[in-house]
């Protein structure tokens, strides 16, 4: 039982890496990427090239990706973004979609329908496992997901709340045009804000490829996760992403014990549970509030 | 003083449903023109319709962008399936199945509607991959296997085919006729309110939940009747065919180069999108890169789309919704509602 | 050559002309005071001025430079400043947070958060309070020091003493002076004639968009403000 436990805890390790980018890109510019899992898949692919094709090893091709893909967000923000949220609400959604789509169908023309995967890159890590008090064995690999997880997070707390940069994404984050009167230069916070999302999903790449393997319409599957972690975990700071992320692998290791093929409706499940339970508590405050009034 | 004639229709609208007759008719007649195959494209083309105009009506006219509007497309298949082996006469199961997605969206629209907007997107794609799950495994479907629309096997080939595309003929005009007496009455008048300006609407006192969910359970029930049809067109049933993500391309593509917020431009959208189908189709993924691509650019350069070129081009409305005020020396003023 | 020299702005709401024509000079270390009922146009003015409304029309030059085809960000960082109505601080971020966001303009310059706190003693203790936590007064004090602290040339202040209590007034207006002294250009937006007569050191009244006056303050009266806000000419006498 302790056992199934940790092991969900290490397998929300996973989904927080998953979703901080998503979470990341939501809460300074308010726009969902239907793209961000789809962009994850590109990432492991690029991975795939530095590592498998190029040689390079991982610990070299990780930041050089990620440079790459930091990059490719500041031009996705340019060319797309910008354009997109200037519009009504709706078109960062339908943009960001028809990018999935493009992205998901480019991948499977270039390289083919092949699940492919990283762990011959580490050798044995990708199978070395730990020995924990209590006669647990957890594998090392899940766990040094679950530590780059937290350091990620850690790392872009402490990026958006305690550097200058931070401090201009928040700003233009929340009032874009008070960011500009200040001199700050809107466009450009918001392509870095993107680049950095961007760029935080190439470590999810590495955890994917590493763990497991992955097929070019594997997006979709990720988006859902990473959405999933965060709805569950709530607003707010994104020590909740992680929060959430633990909450769902639960959900899912719950819903594989009573099922064989549980796993994945177990997460559903577990999303819809907080869809409701927010639904239920934003009416709780509205009543509240009415009282309130009331009693004025 | 001046004098005022209020008007709806106009020559525009009077040729619109005069061509909008004629290819209904056209397409009634064609089992007997074109055979089994024919009558086959004719039902896509319909669902295609169908698909366009209800997730244009929820996207375009409620503010709800959902990718998994194959939650109703899949389940109300499903439902076919379901009821014709319970030994249910398959045509009305087809029927019965449309009911089952009306009764599907209103409980789903209970909860799903008050969400944001990318909440909203994405949770509606979740609930189609919780019923895609959840129908794999019933033993009858063997999960990603599928399994077929045997009871089909009942009537001939032709018979098949002929009351298969007036059925889907009979869908889309009934679905189209709802949409846009919906849109003629008060509850029009605030979805319009809506799609203009939704904190405006609210202060205006416009019910925007309830609009919403009337116009999504409108469209939950107009795609269960596509996906039904689909079914019966297609007969057989594998689980991702239905559930896939690539519907929810498709009618993205439709809507967006068609025209968000309009009938004609989901119409129009429709019509195009059968047409690169049919040519292009045969390309796989390279064909749904372009249609990403294609449905992007629209987003990004012409967000109304080719009807938000054209429409402002015509005199007066195609499908008018909205009311002509005609002064005496001959301008006309439009207004909503 | 002017600190900040305005010719013929128009700008519009759709179809709602919200300023047609407005020209006005501010020299270094002057105080020009706009004044007018609510609706004349003041903020959209403001506003199109630091770029952050569409302009239809006109030329603005700060020291000399055209700086109409810039956008908002450039603007500031080329030396104008706004004091937006509101305050419109970042709640969440501290007094500091605030204050440095000012300095996104890279300007050279005298300011600093310590040289902020010797200006506005009242700061320093609130160094580290959220900014959303202070009272309408400290608010307007932080405000006005974000502002400075991107070294500007100009600053334009949008009603400075709405929402304020009469001591916060007083101190708000104690701190322009000291701007105003340091060779800073200002342009304030007040509904208070009272205030604006004294304390400016040229006036313009506004009213749907169009000047209807612009005097000395010792060439005027309340009267006369009054009567050009409710949108009569200067020839026009009163109908008391």
């Amino acid at each position: 039982m302790s056992a199934q436990i940790i092991n969900a805890v290490l397998l929300g390790g996973y989904y927080a890496v998953l979703a901080t980018g998503l979470a990341f890109m939501f809460s300074v510019m308010n726009i969902i990427n239907l793209a961000h899992g789809s962009l994850i898949i590109l990432s492991a692919y690029g991975l795939y090239i530095a590592g498998h094709m190029l040689g390079i090893p991982l610990a070299l091709a990780v930041p050089l990706v990620c440079a790459v893909m930091f990059g490719l967000g500041c031009l996705l923000y340019r060319g797309v973004l910008a354009r997109a949220s200037a519009g009504s609400e709706l078109l960062p959604l339908l943009a960001t979609f028809g990018l999935a789509i493009i992205l998901d169908n480019l991948l499977f023309q270039v390289f083919g329908a092949d699940t492919l995967s990283l762990a011959p890159l580490v050798g044995d890590l990708s199978w070395a496992s730990v020995e924990l008090p209590g006669d647990i064995w957890v594998g090392q690999l899940s766990v040094y997901i679950l530590i780059a997880a937290v350091a990620v997070i850690g790392v872009l707390e402490v990026i958006l709340r305690r550097t200058a940069l931070g401090h201009r994404i928040q700003a233009v984050s929340q009032d874009r045009a008070t960011a500009a009167l200040l001199g700050i230069d809107t466009g450009r916070t918001a392509a870095i804000a993107t680049g950095l999302a961007l760029a935080v999903g190439v470590i999810a790449a590495a955890a994917l490829g590493l763990r497991s393997a992955w097929g070019p319409y594997a997006g979709a599957a990720q988006l859902l996760f990473a959405f999933e972690a965060i709805v569950i975990g709530g607003a707010g700071s994104l020590w909740r992403v992680l929060a959430g992320a633990m909450l769902l692998a639960f959900a899912q290791s719950a819903g594989a014990a009573v099922h064989p093929q549980g796993f994945l409706i177990g997460g559903h499940l577990a999303f819809l549970v907080a869809v409701f339970w927010r639904l239920q508590a934003w009416r709780d405050r509205l009543s509240a509030l009415g009282s309130a009034r009331t009693a004025a | 003083m001046t004098d005022l004639t209020i008007t709806r229709s106009s020559t525009t609208s009077r040729i619109t449903l005069g061509l909008l007759v004629a290819a209904g008719l056209a397409l009634a007649a064609l089992p007997w023109i074109n055979g089994v195959g024919g009558s086959g494209r004719a039902v896509a083309l319909l669902v295609y319709v169908l698909l366009a105009v209800m997730w244009n009506a929820l996207a375009g006219f409620a503010g709800l962008v959902s990718i998994g509007q194959t939650l109703f497309f899949g389940v109300a298949a499903y439902a076919t399936i379901r009821l014709s082996d319970a030994g249910i006469d398959p045509f009305l199961a087809t029927i019965l199945a449309t009911l089952i997605g009306a009764l599907l969206g209103y409980v789903t629209s209970l909860f799903m509607v008050s969400l944001s907007g990318g909440e909203f997107a994405i949770g509606m794609w979740v609930l189609s991959a919780l019923a895609h799950l959840c129908v794999n495994l019933d033993p009858l479907i063997q999960g990603e296997t599928g399994t077929s629309l045997i009871a089909l096997n009942a009537y001939d080939v032709e018979t098949r085919a002929a009351l298969t595309l007036w059925l889907a003929l009979a869908f889309t005009a009934v679905f189209m006729a709802a949409l846009i007496l919906l849109l003629r009455s008060s509850t029009g008048a605030a979805i319009t309110a809506i799609r203009d300006d939704e904190i405006a609407a609210r202060s205006v006192g416009v019910d925007v939940l309830r609009t919403k969910r009337i116009v999504f359970v409108l469209a939950a029930t107009g795609t269960a009747a596509a996906g039904a049809l689909w079914l019966t067109s297609n007969t057989s049933f594998q689980p991702k065919a239905f559930f896939g993500v690539h519907w929810t391309a498709y009618m993205l593509f439709m809507v967006l180069v068609g025209g968000l917020g309009r009938i004609e431009g989901a119409l129009i959208g429709a019509v195009l999108f059968f047409v690169i189908e049919t040519l292009f189709g045969a390309y796989g993924a390279w064909y749904l890169v372009g249609l990403g691509a294609v449905a992007v650019l629209f987003a990004l350069v012409l967000p109304n789309g080719l009807w938000g070129w054209i429409g402002p081009r015509l005199p007066g409305e195609a499908i008018p919704t909205g009311y002509f005020v005609h002064k005496k020396e001959g301008r006309t003023q439009h207004v909503d509602g | 050559m002017s600190t900040l020299d305005v010719r013929d702005i128009r700008a519009s709401h759709g179809q709602l002309v919200a300023a047609q024509g407005i020209s006005f000079r501010v020299e270094a270390g002057r105080m020009l005071f706009l004044a007018g009922a609510n609706g004349a146009g003041k903020t959209t003015l403001l506003r199109t001025i630091a770029g952050d409304h569409r302009q239809d029309g006109g030329t603005i030059r700060l020291s000399g430079v055209n700086v109409t085809d810039m956008p908002a960000h450039m603007r500031a960082r080329a030396g104008l400043s706004l004091v937006p109505e509101g305050r419109r601080l970042f709640p969440q971020m501290t007094v500091r947070e605030n204050l440095q966001l000012g300095a996104s303009t890279s300007r050279e310059g005298p300011w600093s958060v310590e040289a902020i706190y010797d200006a506005f003693p009242n700061l320093e203790k609130l160094d580290r309070s959220p900014a959303g936590k202070l009272s309408g007064g400290e608010q307007q004090a932080v405000a006005i020091g974000r502002a400075l602290m991107g070294d500007p040339v100009a600053i334009m202040l949008d009603e400075v003493s709405l929402g304020l209590s009469p001591a916060a007034v007083e101190l708000a207006y104690q701190a322009l002076r000291k701007v105003r002294d340091a060779g800073i250009a200002l342009l304030v937006v007040e509904q208070d004639l009272t205030r604006a007569l004294a304390c400016a050191d040229e006036l313009i009244v506004m009213c749907e968009g169009r000047e209807m006056l612009r005097s000395l303050p010792g060439e005027t009266t309340l009267d006369a403000l009054v009567s050009a806000s409710l949108g009569h000419g200067k020839n026009e006498e009163v109908a008391a």
